[in-house]
């Protein structure tokens, strides 16, 4: 917006008309009428980044809602799993909340609407999450719409040490696990972990409390140079891999303060590694507002 | 790693102890890295 601006100041005398949600402006002298932005154009410049799929705040959330609400005009807000209660959503202030799935109350997590990342498809996923959780004695299933050849998918996964690790799966029985950050994000404090996978350059990136992680020596790194085939109808679990109908004690507790998805087409670039760190370290700092569409 | 907790013990039985690095299953074969990045011989999964 303030391009548009100081364009429109540099001309001496700019005549400017509106017409159809159409800004048009006549240079001095000429007969010309240059259009200079489509409103639509400047709605996404300064609001929330077109691709966003879920942006949730649970800092400004209480007991009673019902839902983690998604702050995007999408309504993708994430439910309550059968076997989570309003009052232990919300058992935290300030988080939302899930309780690691056993036998018998196995759907005791948050599940936010289906994403259908296409990774083989050259789509790019951009995930942030800041909240607590703390490790189990095996690796756990964190933030998945994913785990096998019967749910093709992603999986963050919380590793018993306290690590991150990323896989994607596809329903052939193939499936890529990056390596693990050097850092521990996992450790029952308030951490932040973001990360990003690129399925047109077959790429990945992680990032701890709003930094690159070690790993990765400033640059992206290669994941999956084959491509996985991850389309699935499966909804995004807050706390679990696969999707309530499975059943599975693969999960974890978490508490959830911020959440942001965002999954680019493949006709999308993907903004270089230190633009998606200014934006990572500006969520760790404030998770409660959304990347803006002029970000990248 | 996996929701079936077979192939997880599967593959906790193949990986080197302490391997931190890229993992790809493809075609019943598993792929590991060295330190350095470079692709070591499949084993089969």
């Amino acid at each position: 917006m303030t391009n548009r601006t100081l364009r429109t100041q540099r001309i001496a005398k700019p005549a400017l008309r509106l017409q159809s949600s159409d800004l048009f402006l006549t240079r001095q002298g000429t007969d010309s009428e240059d259009s200079v932005a489509l409103m639509s154009d400047l709605t996404t410049f300064n609001g929330p980044h077109p691709r966003y799929h879920f942006h949730g705040y649970a800092g400004d959330q209480i007991v009673g809602d019902g839902k983690f609400f998604d702050r995007t005009a999408l309504g993708n807000h994430g439910v309550r799993g059968a076997n989570l209660s309003d009052a232990q959503m919300f058992a935290n202030a300030g988080y939302v909340t899930t309780i690691d799935p056993a036998g018998g109350a196995t759907d005791s997590v948050i599940r936010l609407p289906n994403l259908n990342f296409y990774h083989l498809g050259g789509e790019k996923l951009i995930l942030f999450w800041k909240g607590k959780a703390t490790p189990e004695g095996t690796d756990q299933a964190f933030i998945a719409d994913g785990g096998s050849a019967t749910y093709p998918g992603f999986r963050m996964i919380c590793k018993s040490s306290g690590s991150l690790q990323v896989a994607l799966y596809d329903s052939l029985g193939g499936s890529n696990f990056t390596g693990t950050t050097s850092a521990t994000p996992f450790d029952g404090t308030l951490r932040s972990v973001g990360m990003m996978i690129d399925g047109t350059a077959k790429k990945w990136c992680a990032w701890v409390d709003g930094t690159i992680d070690a790993m990765f020596s400033g640059v992206y790194g290669n994941f999956a140079l084959g491509g996985t085939d991850t389309r699935n109808a499966n909804t995004v679990n807050i706390g679990q891999g696969a999707p309530a109908s499975a059943a599975s004690t693969n999960g974890m507790a978490t508490q959830t303060r911020a959440l942001h998805i965002l999954r680019l087409s493949a006709a999308d670039t993907m903004p270089p590694v230190a633009t998606m760190s200014a934006i990572m370290a500006q969520l760790h700092a404030n998770p409660s507002k959304p990347i803006l569409g002029s970000a990248f | 790693m996996f929701e079936d907790q077979e192939l997880n013990e599967k593959l906790s039985g193949i990986l080197p102890v302490g391997y931190s690095q890229e993992i790809t299953i493809e075609d019943g074969k598993i792929y590991l890295v060295d330190g350095d990045g470079e692709p070591l011989p499949p084993v089969d999964f």
